[in-house]
């Protein structure tokens, strides 16, 4: 069970750089919308219009 | 600093103001030096912007206040701005965390307020849309943050926890032990102080302001655990904790994160105001045409707006103009406007290019006021969570006291067992199920309403929904359909070359298919590809076009009508269209905004449940009781400004009625602001929606009397749960004090209890939905 003393440490270190990488995503805009992108699948590729009620276009 | 200009006055400022810094910094002593630098001259930058003139003579300023958690905060922004000499009137919103202050201009000033602010910890900013947006995203960064290395730290910990729980039954050595205590410390302390710092910020300014918070409790729990583990760890004996302090921290992380998510998300629709209007408009200097920033318009001013586009500002018409003005006032006919009549901002144009001249800009517009009003509305409304709150903090102030009683006898009995008592004692009173037993029905019943289709963006209306006891519906757009559908179509068969009415429908579809206007919407079933040219509009007139080789005149009886037989006598209500060809008069189509077909039984069944209805509207007294007629409501309001329909709801409030208001335009805003509870119709402005506690979708009116019966429901559910904690509590806590009751076992008795609490509100929706089923069947075979 030595090798505990060793993968710890190790662990540690991952968790630092996890760590680090997350606050990285955070600063990149990656945390910003958290609620689109579960909806983002059910969308068609085409952006739906805005008001799908009316007719204006000439 | 962006310019030297700055930087000089930047200095000025500071060194004028140096004497005040010092003062603040003793009682903010957490603070960096360089950003009360920064925010002191910030305040004094903003002194003369951001200010009105109230009518009583007051200077009033809307400010953005960052920190803001949770009602207490209110409660103290209010108190300690009440002190600062010359301050008439505070009042806090702590879901859009604006705070609305006014003073006496010759005592003290905004600069004066905004440092109290600063030195109370918060993050003070004069209202500008762009300054709310930039401190949300700032605030719900920090806060995922913190909640990311909460929850990362909690699984390292509780992995090196689950280590040492198998300990005593293997044959772990002390020295693998003492080990993973460290390891887990060494997690724990970056959890604690950076995770949990809003815990600690929000226990000092508990203790300077001597006003106890949710936090403080908090605060101390995890003080105590993580140091007495760490002095545990040091001596080499007794349990440590710092799986339960992660833990802790970081669930109760979560649960902030979702109550500012929310928060934030009506701040975002609020101000969707800003977007009802134009960026720029386009003014008319030196006979040149130029586009300027909205916020650049001045009074007098004349602006150009082309068809389609919506009026920047309030002013007079210069040349006659059709517009919709059903975003402000709710009435979706369009009107035709003269030379010199007025038009507000949000207005669109839908005949002909325009102009205008500029009346009034910025704060002064119509629906800025309206928002202000709004506002204001929603901060004045008569809270039970004020005093829920005093509530909590009674209750806070003597679970610590009981605790420190606890500790005190315990030293005196028996000091080895002193700590853990008054631990347990902490742990076991921690109110969490306390706290669950509320939100999490109120989640339940939310979600149950939301599937039906009203959904809820402020579950804490739902105890208000189930004691209401008078609701006030708006007119168009509310009970009814809000846009004109045809009812009546007549054909002159008299002429050469009649047509059918189903042809006649067609043809007039066919040429409003180009037109955008909201009657044209009416034709949209009536579609069916025919070939048509030339249209032309005539504003305030109607259209004229060619369709399959025919020239129409479709609109006013004086475009289209002067063929009309005598005898064809118009409608008593309603919009009449005129059709002709150049052979003569085709025929006449009747449109009408219709009731919606629920209305009737939505307010039979609110009767039944002993709420009485009430219609106030913008629109004219005999339209207003014509509907009142057809859907027996006797109390009916007719050609009310918003302030007037507000007006309407405190009077019922102060009967000490509840109020429901439902709503769509920018003109009910205020009054949903200011009900006790308020559903607002998706089709409606966002105005209105961000005003409102819940947004109905799919214009099923009928689910306002469903949610009612749900939220009734939900309430015993509710004081049942209530009623389970406090007994929980009561038992336990007697216990602990008596130090029968280990932390880890206080820690499992609360996760049990909040769990019992969870299900029991699951529960609740379930029997929600299937009892509210069942009343509404035997409501429909009652009044069948």
């Amino acid at each position: 069970m030595k090798i505990i003393f060793v993968l710890i440490p190790l662990s540690l270190i991952l968790l630092a750089v996890a760590i680090w990488g997350f606050f990285w995503m955070v600063r990149n805009d990656q945390f910003d919308d958290l609620e689109s992108p579960a909806w983002r699948i059910l969308t068609d590729d085409d952006p739906p219009r805005p008001d799908d009620q009316t007719r204006n276009e000439p | 600093m962006c310019c030297p200009g700055c930087q000089a006055v930047a200095d000025l400022i500071i060194s004028g103001g140096q004497g005040d810094y010092y003062r603040f910094r003793d009682s903010t002593a957490a603070r960096a030096d360089e950003s009360i630098l920064q925010n002191l001259s910030d305040w004094d930058a903003f002194d003369s912007e951001a200010e009105q003139v109230d009518e009583d003579g007051t200077v009033g300023s809307l400010v953005l206040v960052g920190g803001i958690h949770c009602s207490a905060c209110g409660w103290l922004i209010e108190n300690q701005l009440h002190r600062i000499d010359g301050v008439s009137r505070v009042q806090v919103d702590t879901m859009t965390r604006r705070v609305q202050v006014n003073w006496a201009p010759d005592k003290t000033g905004l600069p004066a307020i905004l440092k109290k602010l600063a030195s109370l910890g918060y993050r003070p900013r004069p209202m500008s849309a762009e300054a709310g947006r930039d401190l949300n995203r700032e605030e719900k960064r920090t806060a995922i943050r913190r909640l990311g290395v909460a929850g990362l730290g909690m699984m390292q910990v509780m992995m090196y926890a689950v280590g040492t729980y198998f300990g005593p039954m293997g044959d772990m050595e002390p020295a693998m032990e003492r080990y993973l205590h460290l390891v887990s410390m060494l997690v724990a302390t970056p959890v604690l102080v950076f995770s949990g710092a809003p815990f600690f910020t929000g226990a000092w300014r508990a203790i300077r302001t001597r006003h106890p918070n949710m936090d403080l409790p908090v605060a101390i729990a995890l003080a105590l655990a993580f140091s007495s583990s760490c002095y545990n760890l040091y001596v080499g004996h007794g349990s440590v904790y710092f799986e339960s302090v992660t833990m802790f921290v970081f669930f109760l992380l979560l649960g902030r994160f979702v109550e500012m998510s929310v928060r934030h998300r009506s701040c975002g629709t609020a101000e969707g105001l800003a977007q009802v209007l134009p960026e720029t408009a386009r003014v008319e200097s030196d006979g040149e045409i130029q586009s300027v920033p909205r916020s650049a318009l001045t009074e007098g001013q004349q602006v150009h707006v082309r068809p389609g586009d919506a009026f920047a500002a309030d002013g007079v018409l210069l040349e006659p103009a059709e517009i919709d003005e059903s975003l402000l006032t709710g009435e979706s006919t369009p009107c035709l406007r003269e030379p010199g009549e007025r038009v507000l901002a949000g207005s669109v144009n839908l005949g002909s290019a325009t102009r205008l001249e500029v009346t009034a800009t910025g704060d002064e517009l119509l629906v800025s006021q309206l928002e202000r009003l709004l506002r204001r509305a929603r901060a004045e409304r008569p809270v039970w969570i004020r005093m829920a709150d005093a509530v909590a903090s009674w209750v806070i102030a003597f679970v610590l006291l009981l605790a420190g009683g606890v500790y005190l006898v315990w030293s005196w009995i028996d000091p080895s067992q002193a700590f853990e008592a008054a631990l347990a004692v902490l742990v076991v009173t921690c109110p969490c199920a306390l706290s669950l037993a509320v939100p999490s029905a109120l989640a339940a019943a939310g979600a149950r309403l939301g599937r039906g289709g009203l959904l809820v963006s402020n579950t804490g209306a739902l105890m208000d929904l189930a004691r209401v006891e008078a609701v006030l519906f708006d007119k168009t757009g509310t009970l009814t359909r809000g846009r004109p559908q045809i009812t009546e179509t007549w054909v002159n068969t008299g002429h050469p070359a009649a047509v059918s009415q189903d042809r006649l429908l067609a043809l007039v579809g066919a040429v409003e298919d180009h037109v955008s206007h909201p009657i044209a919407r009416a034709f949209q079933d009536y579609q069916y590809g025919l070939q048509v040219d030339q249209v032309r509009l005539q504003p305030g007139q109607g259209v004229v076009a060619r369709v399959e080789g025919r020239s129409l005149q479709i609109g006013s009886a004086e475009l289209a009508g002067a063929d009309a037989p005598q005898d064809l006598t118009p409608p008593r209500d309603g919009i009449v269209i005129y059709v002709s060809d150049q052979q003569g008069f085709l025929g006449r189509i009747v449109l009408k905004d219709l009731l919606r077909p629920e209305a009737a039984g939505l307010v039979q069944s609110l009767g039944q449940l002993g709420i009485g209805s009430h219609i106030v509207s913008g629109d004219r007294e005999s339209a207003v009781a014509a509907v009142g007629e057809a859907l027996s409501i006797a109390a009916c309001h007719g050609a009310l400004r918003p302030e007037q329909k507000l007006a309407v709801v405190r009077q019922l409030q102060a009967e000490n009625r509840r109020v429901l208001a439902v709503g769509d335009g920018v003109n009910d805003a205020p009054v949903l602001g200011g009900a006790d509870v308020s559903i607002a119709m998706v089709e409606g402005a966002g105005l209105a929606q961000a005003g409102a506690d819940m947004v109905l979708t799919g214009g099923r009116l009928d689910r306002v009397g469903e949610a009612v019966k749900v939220a009734r429901k939900m309430m015993s559910i509710i004081k049942q749960n209530l009623a389970w904690a406090l007994g929980y509590n009561l038992i336990a806590i007697p216990l602990a004090a008596m130090g029968l009751v280990a932390p880890w076992m206080a820690a499992i008795g609360m996760s049990l209890s909040s769990l019992v609490v969870v299900i029991n509100a699951g529960r609740a929706g379930r029997i929600a939905k299937d009892r509210s089923d069942t009343d509404s069947h035997q409501a429909a075979e009652a009044w069948a």
